[in-house]
């Protein structure tokens, strides 16, 4: 008696196996005619996005970080933004090693770059423009590319003033914690 | 250039060697990440002809340019993967989470609030 079940079953599993395999043959004809699967994305996992956001500026990261789980979770890497702060910095006056431990010690990278660097970097624009551009932010582009100096490159005293800017931050909040206990 | 295949010739020995196993990279990846190796490895080529090839070379539709970043990085090939790396990444700048989705056919689209 299990026999005829169990073919039935198997004949089943069959039928849904096919349904499945035009399922996804259709989506191997999808791209250029050919037959690529879009595994490339199926299979691009963290570590590659992560080569991939390597080479992005910080607006584009801070983008990507929206788009979904997945590039919100790469997006948030720290090394992302050590890479993206350092960039800037001419020279820091002291070793990467210890400069790192600080600022994780302090918040993070990503954390320095929005409050403190990213005011730094932004272009020096009049009163005027910078209350329309700062509404829009992706509409005028192509006019805020034109009108804005590349990014400067940040020396000792801005470095050191937004690393003690930092500081300044994380001993106000652990002092305002210590009050509310 | 590729680290992956210099570590595989070093490690067997050469009596032994009739052949490499690279599973995970796909034939006609395989040619490509081929003809860039022999062109970086020709001396025939300037600097800047060799950039020119290079923007050419990564002109490509971006499941073949996921393929190559997948397939340099398995076969260890630093400057193939930065030049693939670098290309999907200018075509990630300026654009929203939004178009970036639709760029690269992302399902499971979350909606996060800028940080920066």
């Amino acid at each position: 008696m299990k026999r005829p079940l169990s073919s039935a079953a198997t004949s089943e599993d069959r039928k849904m196996k096919k349904v499945k395999e035009t399922e996804t043959d259709e989506k191997f004809e999808k791209i250029d005619g050919v037959c690529q699967k879009n595994r490339g994305l199926a299979s691009f996992d963290e570590n590659m996005l992560f080569e991939v956001l390597k080479h992005v500026d910080a607006k584009t990261l801070a983008m990507s970080s929206c788009v979904n789980k997945q590039w919100h979770k790469t997006g948030q890497d720290e090394r992302l933004w050590e890479l993206i702060c350092t960039k800037q910095w001419a020279n820091t006056g002291c070793g990467e090693q210890q400069l790192r431990s600080v600022v994780l010690a302090l918040g993070g990278f990503r954390r320095l770059h929005s409050l403190y660097l990213l005011p730094l970097s932004k272009p020096q624009t009049s009163s005027s423009s910078c209350s329309s551009s700062s509404s829009s932010s992706w509409g005028p582009i192509s006019q805020q590319v034109i009108r804005s100096k590349p990014l400067p490159r940040l020396g000792k005293d801005e470095v050191h003033l937004s690393l003690s800017l930092l500081s300044i931050r994380y001993y106000e909040k652990m002092n305002f914690n210590n009050r509310n206990m | 250039m590729s680290k992956t295949v210099k570590d595989a010739i070093e490690t067997i020995p050469t009596d032994e060697i009739n052949s490499i196993s690279l599973s995970l990279v796909r034939s006609e990846i395989l040619t490509k990440v081929i003809e860039y190796c022999k062109k970086h490895n020709s001396a025939q080529m300037s600097d800047v002809d060799l950039m020119d090839w290079d923007v050419e070379f990564a002109n490509v539709h971006y499941t073949t340019l996921f393929d190559l970043v997948l397939s340099a990085n398995y076969m260890n090939i630093n400057c193939l993967l930065d030049l693939v790396c670098g290309k999907i990444a200018d075509m990630i700048k300026g654009k929203t989470p939004g178009e970036i989705a639709k760029l690269f056919d992302i399902k499971d689209v979350s909606t996060y609030e800028e940080d920066n």
